[in-house]
């Protein structure tokens, strides 16, 4: 299959440690890839490479067989762990606010995610959940290819996020890919398609989750725990 | 939908979906939903949705006609043999679970007519929310 992102032999380096060493993988387009690793395993490392936040110390990003340029950042949506939005805004205002950054912005994407919020509330007085599904939302509806998500949802309850998520899985388009780094992995597992395991910076895997339940009999939960150990979860 | 863990969704999906078209919630010749409203709903990503109806599609149970969206076949022999073949599975689930019990087929078969009428039958009831 072609793939969308290429990511070939990359590192990085932070305060002289190696945080990623030779990392090599692809994204297909039309799939959401779960990017999954231990704390410290170099998961918001290098999503903030690919992003362009940080410069790769080795290695090459390609985006459609070609070296990602400045010109291309659009095409790659980034989402932090924490908020970007200014919080003084009210949610309504806050829409706007990042339609102006981002113009090319589909507001059904955005409602098709969001569900109802209370627009006319700030945003510092969303709770943690609201306020995640707001920042995803709007990410999700930028007209990107690539989107790259840092632990998403981690402060919405689990039935609350398995419908956030079924409805972002939703609005992806064939076009489009999505990596999400997350420690969420039982939550998540049905609307992943591929999986990447990080550890200490090297990618020790990636499949197709379908594939491994299918050759292994193992979930990508219980390949996790084979992977990474922690015995019974 | 509650997903067993280590068996493909896939499979899965395409079982929930035999289910409803045999015990009607699926009726034959009924339209169904689009790939994407389908993937929602299951919560599962869209691919692995196409899949599943790719291959409902192979074994005869869905046809798709371009423009219009995709139909349960019509074809009552096809259902009712759909219905066996999952009897038929559940039967011979059943025979090995009985037979690695150390029971031979004769006692199993007694075991089920003993067996009360309501009682001991609940066949995994997961349906689609």
């Amino acid at each position: 299959m072609d793939s969308l992102l290429e990511v070939k032999g990359l590192y990085k380096y932070l305060d002289g440690r190696s945080v990623l060493g030779a990392c090599s993988f692809s994204l297909a387009p039309g799939h959401i890839t779960g990017l999954l690793g231990p704390n410290g395993a170099g998961k918001s490392t290098l999503l903030r490479t690919i992003a362009g936040l940080w410069r790769p110390d080795g290695g090459e990003i390609s985006l459609h067989g070609r070296p990602i340029t400045r010109q291309d950042r659009p095409k790659v949506a980034y989402m932090a762990d924490h908020t970007l939005l200014p919080r003084e805004l009210t949610v309504h205002q806050a829409i706007r606010w990042y339609r102006d950054l981002f113009p090319d912005l589909d507001l059904d994407r955005f409602r098709a995610v969001s569900g109802n919020l209370p627009e006319g509330e700030p945003v510092s007085r969303l709770s943690k959940g609201q306020a995640e599904r707001l920042d995803l939302s709007l990410l999700l509806a930028r007209d990107a290819e690539v989107y790259l998500l840092d632990e998403p949802l981690g402060g919405v309850d689990p039935v609350e996020r398995a419908k956030i998520l079924s409805a972002a899985a939703g609005v992806m388009e064939e076009h489009n890919a999505l990596l999400m780094a997350t420690h969420l992995v039982h939550d998540i597992e049905p609307i992943l398609d591929d999986v990447l395991f990080l550890r200490a910076g090297h990618v020790v895997l990636s499949a197709s989750a379908e594939e491994l339940r299918q050759r292994e009999g193992l979930s990508v939960e219980e390949k996790y725990m084979e992977v990474f150990g922690g015995g019974s979860r | 939908m509650q997903f067993s863990n280590s068996v493909p969704i896939y499979l899965q999906v395409m079982e929930d979906m035999k289910r409803e078209m045999v015990t009607g919630g699926l009726p034959a010749g009924s339209r169904v939903e689009s790939v994407r409203t389908l993937a929602a709903r299951y919560g599962i990503n869209l691919n692995t949705m196409q899949r599943v109806c790719a291959e409902l599609e192979r074994e005869g149970l869905l046809e798709t006609r371009r423009g219009v969206g995709s139909f349960v076949t019509g074809d009552w022999e096809r259902l009712s043999a759909l219905r066996e073949e999952m009897a038929q599975t559940l039967v011979a689930h059943y025979l090995k679970g009985m037979a690695g019990l150390g029971f031979s087929r004769l006692e199993a078969a007694e075991r089920l007519s003993g067996e009360e009428e309501d009682g001991g039958q609940s066949a995994g009831s997961q349906r689609a929310l």
